[in-house]
């Protein structure tokens, strides 16, 4: 038996070896086994001839009507595209050079003629700048020479005297698809949201007499009150006050604009945003899907007069499409996808937010459910949340987002009794908080470690989560903790993602640490969007999401005036 | 020189036809068999290749020469299959995984095989001894679901281990054992093949 692991272990290898895959090291050890082993050289050459018969097979010919076809159907699209659409978008001056230095970067890694080429130029380039400096410093000491002799001229240096050869300069080297039209959605018209439905938007003190200070205990209730407070996004006087009240402006809603206007463009018919066609990874379809939603609900969109009422609604139907019987939304467990729990709770928060908006939409509210309770089933034993099903050690950037959509759950009444889920996520992440303050991702952080992400969201979490304890000595270090992460925020790193917690932490804050964060990231957000409406995606966490999640979260981080209220005030 | 697919996304970014032409020319039938390999009749391989390229060309503002074009357009192409699959795993007489014969209940059976030119399926032709790279179809064809895609994304689309775990969601580990179990269980069913032809 151990005879034949070794072998399974070692043609394993030979496969890797064949296929180019092995390091170094590992490659000198498979070449000395086939140098002494018959068997192995055997092996090899089987394994050989199988791949190169998959190699050498051929390939099956289409229809010759089919390039045909692609080709007309592309121009279709381009007849029937927005104008903007027909002529490709003049790119700026930085998206060019962020282009062309993207390709520099490609060419160098995947071309060694390229890389030499490269190299050479370098050391040419170097080599001129270099001389170019010595003749300048040559000319400089000359000059100066002659104006030291002219102004104090030294009688006994007979070098000055002969100046014909000397004066001339150096040399200076500077001088020397018919594609089918998308499906008319007849449910579109049946619903609408709240803002078509005026008792819907009615102030809460015709239901409690006032805004009650606790949440109700009737479930009927609470959803009511979450509702009206939610509705603050839909256009109009609340939206605009608190717009102006927090700090957003004109320029941030056209941002938002545009923005939404991109995600709506590159939807794809069956209403999701494919992640890997705009630089992220496939395997985030359903949470990329999910943040683009959030973005558009978070504008108010999603009414059947609004602007983008038929990308919310193709999106909605994705969601629902992606969810397995358990209730879990966006896991492939065929393929084994392990980071699937973003996607199910940014999927489950996108659906609870649209079931919280919309009136007429009560087929959402099994699924939304079911979601809440697979999301409260995937808790680990520890108290937090981590990739995938029953993982042996959570981390707090999955924890906080779980605990963030539970806890809107929770607020709206549509969660069970679960406050001892809550307990357990809340002393999970105390015990990944340190003494200054700061939480860590997996275990607390040491002295001088700030981790900005996570402890950013562990603070929203946690206040969207419990009433506010006011005036604790943690409270008080965690708040320190939140203002040295914002002072830390390095803007270069074009890091939405932290932008985007950090944004809502500071703004559970509130006072003038919001006030001096606002001022300072929500130009910068704006400025950093490309013409097309859309934001690159750049930073630490950008490759997952690509332009997709970049672009929903610059969104979201410019809605936060009226998306969501201060759960601390 | 015949340029690079990186440099004709590049044209056709800037709208350049011609580009787009030449990129199909270069990859429909690796496409197609990409497709067929993973167990689609032919048609719905070439409206996966219609798809995939349709979605290549839309977004082609947003392309960014970051990786291997090739990767991309598997990854593309990659996705669209997995979508497919999804809607498949809901239907009943859904294509098993593991179990060719299965398959055999659709209106006819999914080989790339029967879609090569002059594909002789006589059984006396098939007695006499079939050509090794009509068999080793065959063989693909019985390989499980997992170690399909990950074989064909290695050997197709020339991806790294990594890469491949990364458009699967799957880790490293994970792509070379199924890489080894997919070239293992080949050279077996060629093996008995070859034994019985």
């Amino acid at each position: 038996m151990s005879g034949e692991s070794e072998r399974d272990r070692r043609t394993e290898d030979l496969v890797a070896f064949l296929q180019g895959e092995l390091g170094p090291r590992k490659r000198r050890t498979v070449e000395r086994t086939l140098a002494r082993s018959p068997e192995a050289r055997h092996d090899l050459e089987e394994i050989r001839r199988v791949l190169h018969a998959f190699r050498d097979a051929p390939l099956p010919e289409g229809s010759p009507a089919l390039e045909r076809r692609l080709l007309e159907s592309v121009r279709a699209w381009r007849r029937s595209t927005a104008p903007d659409e027909t002529v490709p978008a003049r790119m700026t001056l930085r998206e060019s050079l962020g282009l062309y230095r993207e390709y520099f970067r490609y060419r160098i890694r995947t071309s060694a003629g390229f890389r030499i080429l490269t190299v050479g130029t370098a050391i040419a380039v170097h080599a001129l700048l270099l001389a170019l400096v010595a003749g300048i410093t040559v000319v400089t000491i000359r000059e100066r020479r002659q104006v030291t002799e002219i102004f104090f001229p030294n009688p006994d240096d007979q070098s000055t005297a002969s100046t014909d050869e000397e004066s001339v300069l150096p040399k200076i080297p500077w001088e020397t698809g018919v594609i089918r039209p998308d499906p008319v959605i007849p449910e579109l018209v049946e619903h609408e949201f709240a803002d078509a439905r005026p008792e819907a938007l009615a102030d809460p003190r015709d239901f409690f007499g006032k805004i009650p200070d606790e949440l109700p205990r009737n479930p009927e209730d609470r959803i009511r009150l979450t509702r009206w407070v939610l509705f603050a996004r839909l256009p109009g006087p609340r939206r605009d006050d608190l717009l102006a009240k927090y700090g957003g402006s004109e320029r941030t809603e056209a941002a938002v604009a545009r923005g939404l206007a991109w995600l709506a463009r590159t939807q794809e018919s069956d209403g999701h945003w494919d992640a890997a066609l705009h630089g992220g990874y496939a395997r985030y379809d359903v949470g990329v899907t999910a943040l683009a939603v959030l973005a558009f609900l978070g504008a108010g969109e999603g009414g059947s007069n609004s602007t983008h009422a038929e990308a919310v609604d193709r999106a909605i139907r994705y969601l629902l499409a992606a969810q397995e019987a358990t209730g879990l939304i966006g896991g492939d467990e065929p393929f084994e996808q392990w980071t699937y729990l973003y996607n199910h709770a940014a999927a489950t928060q996108a659906l609870l937010e649209a079931y919280l908006l919309s009136v007429h939409r009560r087929e959402l509210r099994d699924p939304v459910t079911r979601a809440l309770e697979r999301l409260v089933d995937l808790q680990n034993q520890d108290g937090g949340w981590r990739y995938t099903k029953r993982s042996t050690a959570s981390d707090a950037s999955v924890t906080s987002w779980a605990l963030t959509t539970l806890a809107l759950a929770r607020r709206a009444g549509l969660l069970g009794d679960h406050d001892e889920a809550f307990e357990r996520a809340r002393a999970w992440l105390r015990e990944r908080t340190s003494e200054t303050g700061f939480t860590g991702y997996r275990r607390a952080p040491l002295v001088g470690e700030r981790p900005l992400g996570t402890t950013a969201a562990a603070f929203s979490a946690l206040a969207a989560s419990f009433p506010p304890v006011r005036g604790s000595e943690e409270k008080r270090r965690q708040e320190r903790a939140l203002l040295e992460c914002a002072r830390s925020f390095n803007e270069t790193d074009a890091d939405l993602v932290t932008a985007h917690l950090l944004g809502n932490a500071l703004f559970q804050l509130g006072g003038p640490a919001w006030t001096s964060w606002n001022e300072r990231i929500a130009g910068w957000v704006v400025e950093t969007q490309d013409v097309g409406g859309s934001w690159p995606s750049a930073g630490r966490f950008g490759p997952a999401g690509g332009r997709v999640a970049a672009t929903a979260l610059a969104v979201l981080t410019l809605e936060i005036y009226y998306r969501y209220p201060r759960f601390l005030d | 020189m015949p340029l690079r697919d990186v440099d004709l996304m590049l044209r056709i970014r800037s709208g350049d036809e011609d580009a787009f032409q030449e990129l199909m020319d270069r990859y429909v039938r690796v496409l197609l068999g990409f497709f067929c390999r993973l167990g689609l009749r032919l048609e719905d391989a070439e409206d996966g290749v219609q798809e995939v390229f349709f979605r290549i060309y839309r977004s082609r503002e947003s392309y960014v020469p970051k990786t291997e074009f090739r990767h991309l357009l598997f990854r593309i192409a990659t996705n669209y299959w997995i979508d497919r699959f999804r809607t498949a795993k809901r239907r009943p007489a859904s294509l098993s995984l593991d179990a060719p014969m299965e398959r055999e209940l659709d209106s006819r059976p999914v080989r790339l095989l029967d879609q090569l030119p002059g594909s002789d399926r006589r059984p006396d032709r098939i007695l006499a001894g079939r050509e090794l790279g009509q068999r080793i179809e065959e063989a693909i064809q019985r390989l499980p679901e997992g170690q399909r895609i990950v074989f064909l994304l290695g050997e197709t689309a020339g991806m790294r281990y990594e890469d491949v775990g990364k458009t699967l969601g799957i880790p490293v580990g994970t792509v070379k054992s199924r890489m080894h179990a997919a070239v293992h269980e080949l050279r077996r069913l060629l093996h008995r093949e070859g034994e019985s032809a």
